[in-house]
């Protein structure tokens, strides 16, 4: 049945896993607060080091800003599938959500630490336009943010995780669902 | 040259806005927690022209979270997506809108989000989403509808003209961008 294969494997990531996807070419998408309270959320590049995201703004990004004035953050980075490991095997959509402080690093600048972190981006996304992306831009200032998560929380697969499923609603049980 | 890997740099029209939300992205919506903090997942959603719709499952929290505090704010967007009917790419197309949430049903089976529920499981599983939606109908969704008051678009590679902060050691934005 198309069920089982379209759904992959269900449940959250490995530690393994979770680094292996956040070092493809995924974007993140960056949830800050207004001034006015209301979320604003953007496509960004990220780089994860393995404790932290990195993030590279231009000086005139409005979530840059928002950032300075309340630095809680959430971020999700999320996908088809992530790329194949060595044995070929990729993770059906992967989702990787991140909550917590994020922290100017550096305010706009040129020639900052943050061209380090925006040439190894540059690559992991633009591969042979990267640099020729980056050298056109480099003398355009840009913060550098660095965000720790205090919180991390990972899924994959085409379905419920357990906890959602009502199992007084009617209808099929979770396990009649997911082809378990 | 420049142009080629950049596609076309400017705002979409809004005939170009809603063949993109015709696609099979999914929306990133940001919503405030119960303590005020940002929250952010991606949903399927639905574009009807004025306003986004989403099915959401009885127990996700950002249900609970949109109907506490309504102010949302989201993102459909892409890297490079096939644009079929114009025979090209959308290269880096981007929607950004805020808004207000209202909920249209509270968490019930059987009603009219069933309907949406099933269009976007056709439009983001393809021949899988009668698999994927139908053994599901049975569970309690909400009904949800965002109106955006403010949307932006942008679409290929380049910066919006705003953003180039001219000096005299950096190239002219037009330099740049090839034009």
């Amino acid at each position: 049945m198309a069920g089982k294969d379209f759904r992959g494997e269900l449940g959250g990531l490995t530690r393994e896993q979770m680094n292996q996807f956040l070092a493809g070419n995924s974007l993140a998408r960056l949830a800050t607060l207004k001034p006015d309270g209301a979320p604003y959320v953007i496509p960004v590049w990220y780089q994860w080091d393995g404790e932290a995201l990195w993030f590279v703004g231009r000086e005139r990004s409005a979530w840059c800003r928002y950032i300075d004035n309340d630095p809680r953050v959430a971020v999700v980075i999320d996908s088809e599938h992530s790329d194949p490991d060595e044995s070929g095997k990729s993770v059906e959509i992967p989702k990787v959500v991140m909550e917590g402080l994020a922290e100017v690093v550096e305010t706009p600048n040129v020639g900052g630490q943050w061209i380090q972190v925006a040439e190894e981006m540059s690559y992991r996304y633009l591969g042979p336009n990267g640099p020729t992306y980056l050298t056109s831009t480099i003398q355009q200032p840009r913060w550098l943010i660095k965000m720790t998560p205090n919180r991390i929380k990972t899924w994959k697969g085409v379905g419920w995780a357990r906890k959602y499923w009502v199992d007084a609603a009617g209808g099929p049980s979770y396990e009649e669902a997911h082809g378990a | 040259m420049a142009e080629d890997w950049r596609g076309k740099i400017g705002g979409m029209s809004e005939e170009r806005m809603n063949q993109y939300l015709a696609g099979s992205t999914n929306a990133r919506v940001a919503v405030q927690d119960d303590a005020g903090r940002p929250y952010v997942l991606p949903l399927w959603f639905h574009w009807d022209g004025s306003a986004f719709w989403f099915v959401i499952r009885e127990r996700s929290a950002i249900a609970r979270y949109m109907k506490a505090r309504p102010d949302v704010g989201l993102v459909i967007d892409d890297t490079s997506v096939s644009d079929p009917e114009n025979g090209r790419m959308f290269e880096m197309p981007k929607v950004f809108a805020q808004g207000r949430a209202e909920v249209i049903e509270e968490p019930n089976v059987g009603g009219r989000w069933v309907e949406y529920a099933t269009k976007m499981a056709m439009r983001y599983l393809g021949p899988n989403g009668p698999d994927y939606i139908v053994p599901t109908l049975g569970q309690p969704r909400w009904l949800f509808r965002v109106t955006p008051d403010h949307v932006k678009t942008w679409e290929g590679v380049g910066w919006a003209k705003g953003y180039w902060v001219e000096s005299d050691k950096s190239p002219s934005y037009e330099e740049v961008h090839g034009n």
